[in-house]
């Protein structure tokens, strides 16, 4: 996410930057990573809060159940 | 069918279709897309339709050359001269035909060819998309191929796609924003390059229209033998990987107008990379023949997938 | 403990056309164990849009003139009106927008035309239409109208699962849909059915993370929501994006490709926007329509078969030459399997 102007924004992805609608992304700041869809953030990316929940879950995650 | 449609253009599938099933049974003749050997001549035509004429790194006259210098290359020719056609549809700016003619020249006397005869035409308004360039080259046959084998290796000579992926932004179709550069060039230095090879030499051919993947599956089809390519040994720069996540494109797909795709023997792949490097510093080995299946696959953090035709007219006119 | 073989597998289904998709594409399909079935459901939004829908559009524009504007993947899509490519051959106007507030834009600089977006899509495609209606609405574009086909995916899963036609042991569910409804809108139906469901993402860490979580709830005989994406979704979603969206559509009914009438699964548009409904506008008479013989998109859509074991797969079907739209959409479960070649490809 770079530059933020009314409902609208700048996001970059690998150098590669285009005009997207951040309406119901509003809390979006500067330097955040964004999911986008059609042309709208749908949801602000949360890597710290997110490690919490994934720590619950590595464990089930970690075991090589392909092998049953 | 019975309506030309855009995605005849593309270079894919319906191409290859409209080719078989429309052209070639009405001619009585297959006839090859790539350059022709007459005798010890090697003959070639390309028309040039790109929008916009003029794109980062080069115009439809440096095209006009690079695209019929590197089809005369990829048929084992050393490119001699060049003819020129030009369409020009009324009411175009004499400036642009101007510049775009110096592109001509300059990529010309880089290539070492000249363009020795042409002709122009005036078009109404409307009839012609402000303008279109027709090429045809010769050149003398200095190369020979042999037949390719499982192990042979593939490489290219750069990093890929980057024309396809400079034509999409050009286009102002997809709103997005990238400094890309289109990869266009006449690649006028590769035969005498590859002289020494000739024993082991394969096959070559410039990645236009359809990208690498495309070429590559004609190879297949050619020699009903396979293609394994590595995803991580093709060179391919962050901003084209971008343009073509954020659009679902295949960079496999994507034109190429200053490579060549070149596929030889396994034991003399490294000594061509170093001497290509001097001209191509980012040439590398993409991959290998293959006979345990007759396609081409990519194989991606060790999980090999088809890499599927192209099909559908997705892409504004490019080259 | 339950305990699955190759011949009696544990059946994982995935609902989002990117899921299946990218599980082919990053070769995950193929290093799954044996005794795992993974199936695709109802994730195609172009895929699980009736064709009645796209015939009355086309007929919609003949009839009236209009510009059709709308996503990619629906150009090529056939009925038996022709499809929106045969459309554009015949020199009516189709426009490709990769965003719908692009249509805004396309209808603001071409005043003298008549445009229709034809929106499909599940819920995260559904703030991006809201927001084009907003910007319609503000600019005062007069010449936009909306043909609106939402679907909701709830409701259809629920349907899926009471049928009784797919025997399903775990549900791997969509990322961005979720992060839309929030991983919380799956608990009830999955209580009632007694099976575990993983919210998901699309890089091949995250579906490798998702398959294998919910392969032990599988195993351990668990249910309920797990959410896996944790980094996109949270438990209720997007509030902003749902008020959005409930700003301009409301809950109706709607036909489901395969699933036929499902109460309660489609969003349409509130009465007070019937003055940009193109359905309102721009009536026209109920096309009738039916399945190609042999074409077997309604249960490949549900996961009921296969793409290979319809008979047109492959043959009369292909990219090139479709069929049914599970087919021609770059999500459908017929065209993954052609271009990464399904179960032909080896291993």
């Amino acid at each position: 996410m770079e530059e933020i102007q009314g409902n609208k924004a700048l996001a970059s992805f690998m150098n590669v930057r285009r005009e997207i609608r951040i309406d119901v992304v509003p809390d979006v700041k500067p330097g955040d990573y964004v999911m986008v869809h059609a042309g709208m953030a749908i949801e602000i990316m949360n890597q710290e809060e997110a490690q919490e929940t994934l720590e619950m879950w590595k464990e089930l995650s970690d075991e090589d159940v392909f092998l049953n | 069918m019975d309506k030309i449609t855009l995605s005849i253009g593309t270079g894919g599938e319906e191409m290859t279709h409209f080719l078989e099933e429309t052209v070639f049974p009405v001619l009585e003749q297959s006839i090859s897309g790539d350059a022709a050997i007459v005798g010890r001549t090697a003959f070639t035509i390309d028309s040039f339709v790109a929008d916009p004429p003029f794109f980062p790194g080069g115009s439809i006259g440096t095209l006009a050359v690079s695209g019929t210098v590197n089809d005369l290359v990829a048929a084992g020719a050393r490119p001699s001269a060049l003819a020129l056609s030009l369409i020009l549809e009324e009411g175009l700016d004499t400036d642009v035909v101007r510049r775009v003619l110096e592109d001509v020249r300059r990529t010309s006397k880089l290539a070492r060819v000249q363009v020795v005869t042409g002709d122009t035409k005036v078009v109404q308004r409307g009839a012609a998309d402000k303008i279109f360039i027709t090429t045809s080259g010769i050149g003398e046959k200095v190369l020979e191929f042999s037949a390719p084998m499982p192990g042979d290796a593939v490489i290219v000579t750069g990093d890929i796609a980057r024309h396809g992926a400079a034509m999409l932004l050009a286009s102002k179709k997809f709103e997005l924003e990238a400094q890309l550069t289109s990869d266009c060039e006449p690649l006028y230095w590769l035969p005498e390059v590859l002289q020494p090879f000739q024993a082991q030499l394969r096959w070559m051919r410039d990645p236009t229209r359809g990208g690498v993947g495309t070429v590559l599956q004609e190879f297949c089809r050619e020699f009903s033998l396979g293609v394994r390519l590595f995803q991580e040994q093709v060179p391919i720069i962050p901003e084209v990987t971008g343009v073509c996540e954020l659009l679902g494109i295949e960079p496999l797909h994507l034109a190429s107008e200053g490579r060549m795709v070149i596929v030889i023997s396994p034991d003399k792949a490294h000594e061509l990379l170093e001497l290509l490097k001097p001209f191509a510093p980012n040439s590398s080995i993409i991959g290998e023949v293959v006979n345990d299946h007759k396609t081409l696959t990519k194989v991606v953090d060790g999980y090999e997938t088809f890499v599927p035709p192209l099909t559908g007219e997705i892409l504004p006119r490019i080259c | 403990m339950r305990t699955f073989s190759s011949t009696s597998p544990a059946t994982i289904m995935e609902v989002c056309g990117t899921h299946t998709h990218e599980l082919f594409r990053t070769g995950i399909r193929f290093s799954l164990p044996d005794w795992v079935k993974l199936v695709s459901g109802p994730g195609c939004p172009v895929c699980v849009t009736d064709d009645r829908d796209l015939a009355r559009v086309i007929l919609m524009a003949k009839k009236y003139d209009l510009t059709i504007i709308t996503f990619g993947d629906m150009v090529k899509v056939p009925t038996p009106f022709g499809s929106l490519a045969t459309l554009r051959s015949k020199g009516k106007k189709v426009q490709v927008v990769y965003s719908p507030v692009d249509a805004v834009k396309y209808a603001m600089e071409h005043k003298d035309e008549t445009c229709v977006f034809f929106a499909v899509g599940f819920e995260t495609t559904m703030p991006a239409v809201a927001a084009a209606i907003q910007d319609r609405e503000t600019l005062n574009a007069k010449n936009l109208f909306f043909m609106v086909n939402h679907k909701r995916l709830v409701p259809a899963l629920q349907v899926l699962f009471e049928s009784g036609r797919v025997n399903i042991d775990g549900l791997l569910l969509p990322g961005h849909v979720s992060a839309i409804i929030g991983a919380s809108a799956y608990k009830p139906i999955l209580s009632s059915s007694g099976i575990p469901g993983v919210v998901t993402g699309f890089s091949k860490d995250q579906m490798l993370r998702g398959i294998k979580i919910l392969l032990k709830l599988i195993v351990n005989g668990e249910f309920g929501v797990i959410n896996a994406y944790p980094e996109v979704v949270r438990e209720d979603g997007n509030e902003k994006a749902q008020l959005l969206i409930s700003s301009y559509f409301e809950v109706g009914s709607g036909f489901w490709r395969g699933l036929g009438f499902i109460p309660s699964s489609a969003m349409v548009l509130k009465k007070e926007f019937s003055h940009l409904d193109a359905q309102i506008q721009f009536p026209v008479e109920e096309p009738q329509v039916s399945s190609p013989p042999g074409c077997r998109c309604a249960e490949v859509v549900l996961g009921a078969a296969d793409p290979a074991s319809c008979p047109l797969f492959a043959s009369a079907c292909t990219p090139q030459n479709p069929v049914g739209p599970c087919m021609v959409s770059s999500e459908g479960a017929c065209a993954a399997w052609f271009r990464y070649g399904g179960a032909n490809l080896h291993g």
